[in-house]
């Protein structure tokens, strides 16, 4: 790996992060593993496979999946890349899981999409167009995000720029 | 997995508002999205992020009480 390239660890954390706040409301993770997550995630640290396989074990199933049927190697940034960007909202729209409790407004929000930066709104907070509408997102994974950029949004989140 | 609930606002005051679950109040910031009580929100992180039609909120809380 060349240095300054990105490590599967490092990509998978920032886009499934924003699920780790709910997973803390579901008390599927302590408060502390949500703060070592969240620190990680800011300063890209990564988290061993292992770990993020028993707190994401969902998102490992579906990547795995995914992975099979694209015919990548699952732990790689390219099938981390595909599952969320191409894949994630397939499982969503399907049900899977605790999706099906979801609405719409749910679901959409759940969904990685691509988004372009319209400006900021304060220091760590932009607007993000998605399609027709806009939404604020936290820009704390993409820091040097500016208006006009592309990203990926999950959730509440800027995960990574496109 | 994502799960999540909506709630409901109760009250909004210089953009803080306090949002109701079953069992709890929490408070949020409502800077980002112009809500009002009655409103039913997703809260990120002690944001409001988005509002969600009431018949859907009703209906995830429904299915969320049911499920737990």
């Amino acid at each position: 790996m060349e240095p300054g390239d990105l490590a599967p660890e490092q990509v998978f954390l920032r886009y499934a992060f924003p699920c780790a706040h709910l997973i803390l409301e579901d008390k599927r993770i302590s408060q502390k593993q949500f703060e070592y997550l969240r620190r990680a995630a800011l300063k890209g640290e990564r988290i061993p496979k292992l770990k993020l396989e028993k707190i994401f074990p969902a998102a490992f199933r579906r990547l795995k999946e995914t992975s099979a049927m694209s015919g990548l190697d699952y732990w790689s940034v390219e099938a981390v890349r595909n599952y969320f960007r191409n894949h994630h909202e397939d499982y969503i729209k399907a049900n899977d899981g605790s999706y099906k409790m979801f609405g719409p407004t749910l679901k959409g929000l759940c969904k990685v999409r691509k988004a372009r930066i319209e400006r900021i709104i304060r220091k760590g907070i932009g607007e993000a167009k998605v399609g027709n509408s806009t939404r604020p997102v936290f820009l704390n994974l993409v820091p040097d995000a500016k208006p006009g950029d592309e990203v990926y949004i999950h959730y509440a989140y800027a995960v990574e720029k496109a | 997995m994502c799960y999540t609930i909506p709630g409901k606002v109760i009250e909004v005051r210089n953009n803080r508002a306090k949002v109701k679950y079953n069992e709890e109040i929490r408070e949020a910031d409502s800077s980002l999205v112009k809500v009002k009580p009655g409103d039913y929100v997703v809260v990120q992180a002690k944001f409001i992020i988005s509002k969600v039609p009431e018949k859907e909120a009703k209906e995830v809380i429904r299915l969320w009480n049911q499920a737990t």
